[in-house]
């Protein structure tokens, strides 16, 4: 049985079926040809795998980002991130970096930023002079520090599947990496503009313009405290804190900015109803593909194989680190999360670790996946919009990652980099 | 066939809109009615998780048409153009039956629910469980008529709403 998933699994993947596709094909095929179980019980998994409404987050993010960008707010968000600091030496690559920690306040997915406000940066570098390959690798960097910062996609369906966690304490535990991971990130901006002579400043805005684009872009900085302070303060859970996210965008769009029409509403709302469809396919088919591991007992053994190597509590967690690293070069971000959280969460009880930090540390490693070659989605959409080579950009961005790797060997080495900020407020898990 | 390809794309992005909107308004107004009021309506979070459930499953074919399903092209890229082709067929060949399959089991399901109620909304469980079989077979229908564009991976992009420069004179 274990043979068929995952023989299946991998060959329909390096194929190039959907992903998502790769996970109910090989679950269909181990149930029917397995005949332990009937065939109705994939149906059944699939369903049950989305019935939840915490998932429901995921939706009204989307949404919430889709509707901010429709109304103008993230173009606000970029002029606002060029007057910070687009007359520093590299600016257009800081601007890049910022524009990145403060969209990753808006949207959750670090797809959404590499396609959105990344790549839009990414086009101003290569005007300015630039090298395509880096700014391209750069927009791809900084597009992993969306799933870091809340609110996080990433984060909602890793406390769905580990209640080890909660959302609350993991969108917290994100600050303080992601705010490292914006730093990190500009520092080597830095070092690259210095040593390669990019200067291209922009004209430095006065104290009046400055806090004239503050104010512009005020109604879309202020959306993850409204998230945060919600769910802080236990007045919503996280579902219905990114609902009033979505009602908070809408009244922003609709009377505030008015850069959003009220024909335009529902056009908006299809549009993240279709990558709603994309994303949550992947987690309704990865239920099936995680329940049949469960069922093969592959996370306890993996667990005790680990446990046999080692019992040293930091080996442990680097081993997991290489780990979690390697299955994020080669698979897809989501399906990874899904697949190795129940694998991975026997070890947390086992060694004793801090389910946050842990959580934290699988997380950010998984973000880095999204732009490690060879399969890392965000390069996949940076190459297509920028339309530059696979190989170039990969190249590109291996200094970038080593900069995020060094970010993650950080949040692994010091657990109250993850762990200070959620038990300040009271989360300990 | 153009015309009914037309209508149906339309009117299944009018049902993914129209349930994505009904989901956030089931949860908005219980929100404000509950803190607000201190009224609930108790069946809104099931029927809003079975709305999300329909929308992701209806919603499949169109993601497909966008090519927004993650994939991992590089082996296919570095096939000769016809062999590229032969294996594309293949692959729609691969979904279409195992979305025939799904939708086939997902009948059952449903029939096998319908004697079944839900929690909160006391609906036979077999209504919210179509959402697996019905959107299967909307994938199919999808597959089906953009066929050459699978073929082709030509995906139908929705016009982009973002802005493509920064305004005014910040572009140094």
């Amino acid at each position: 049985m274990s043979l068929i998933l995952f023989g299946v699994f991998l060959a329909s993947l390096f194929l190039g079926l959907p992903v998502s596709l790769g996970m109910g094909l090989s679950g269909m095929a181990a149930v029917l040809l397995d005949g332990r179980f009937p065939g109705m019980v994939v149906p059944q998994y699939l369903f049950n795998g989305i019935s939840s409404f915490p998932l429901m987050a995921v939706p009204f993010f989307v949404l919430a980002a889709e509707i901010m960008t429709a109304s103008g707010l993230t173009r606000s968000l970029m002029k606002f991130a060029d007057h910070l600091v687009g007359h520093i030496r590299g600016g257009l690559g800081h601007v890049n970096v910022l524009i990145s920690m403060l969209f990753a306040g808006v949207s959750g997915s670090a797809l959404a930023d590499a396609a959105g406000p990344s790549a839009i940066v990414m086009n101003l570098m290569r005007k300015a002079g630039y090298d395509a390959p880096y700014a391209g690798a750069l927009s791809a960097a900084t597009a992993t520090i969306g799933p870091i910062i809340p609110p996080s996609i990433l984060m909602v369906i890793y406390a769905i599947s580990d209640n080890r966690v909660t959302v609350g304490g993991l969108f917290l535990a994100g600050i303080v990496p992601g705010i490292l991971l914006g730093l990190a990130l500009a520092a080597a901006n830095h070092v690259v503009s210095l040593r390669r002579g990019y200067v291209f400043r922009s004209r430095r805005p006065g104290l009046r313009e400055l806090a004239g684009s503050f104010w512009e872009a005020l109604p879309a900085l202020l959306l993850p405290f409204i998230i945060l302070f919600g769910i802080l303060g236990g007045i919503f859970t996280p579902t219905e804190a990114a609902a009033v996210a979505v009602a908070y965008a809408l009244a922003v769009g609709l009377f505030i900015t008015r850069g959003l029409a009220w024909k335009d509403v529902l056009p908006v709302f299809a549009r993240a109803g279709v990558t709603t469809s994309a994303v949550l396919l992947i987690v309704s088919m990865a239920s099936i593909f995680s329940w049949l591991l469960t069922i093969l007992q592959i996370p306890q053994s993996l667990a005790a194989g680990i446990a046999k190597l080692t019992t040293h509590p930091a080996l442990v967690l680097i081993l997991v680190a290489v780990l979690v690293f390697l299955c994020g070069m080669v698979i897809d971000t989501l399906p990874a999360l899904i697949i190795l959280v129940p694998v991975l969460g026997p070890l947390v009880d086992r060694f004793g670790f801090d389910p946050l930090h842990f959580a934290m540390a699988v997380v950010l490693n998984l973000a880095i996946g999204l732009v490690t070659p060879p399969v890392g989605p965000v390069l996949f959409v940076i190459s297509t919009v920028g339309r530059i080579r696979f190989e170039d950009l990969a190249r590109a961005v291996l200094p970038l990652i080593l900069v995020e790797l060094a970010v993650l060997a950080a949040v692994i080495a010091l657990p109250p980099l993850s762990t200070a900020v959620p038990r300040f407020f009271g989360f300990t898990r | 066939m153009r015309g009914f390809d037309r209508i149906f794309r339309r009117t299944n992005r009018a049902l993914i809109g129209g349930m994505m909107f009904a989901m956030f308004v089931l949860v908005f107004v219980n929100v404000v009615g509950r803190y607000i009021f201190q009224v609930s309506y108790a069946p809104a979070e099931e029927i809003s998780t079975f709305l999300m459930i329909w929308a992701t499953y209806l919603g499949a074919g169109l993601a497909l048409r966008e090519g927004r399903h993650a994939t991992i092209d590089i082996f296919l890229d570095r096939l000769p153009p016809s062999a590229r082709r032969t294996l594309r067929i293949l692959l729609a060949g691969v979904m279409l039956c195992f979305f025939a399959a799904l939708c086939w089991l997902g009948v059952r399901m449903s029939l096998f629910g319908w004697s079944q109620e839900t929690i909160a909304t006391q609906i036979p469980a077999g209504i919210p469980y179509l959402a697996v079989p019905l959107g299967s077979l909307f994938f199919c229908l999808h597959l089906v008529l953009s066929f050459q564009n699978w073929l082709e991976r030509r995906w139908q992009e929705n016009p982009p709403d973002e802005p493509t420069a920064l305004p005014e004179e910040e572009t140094p």
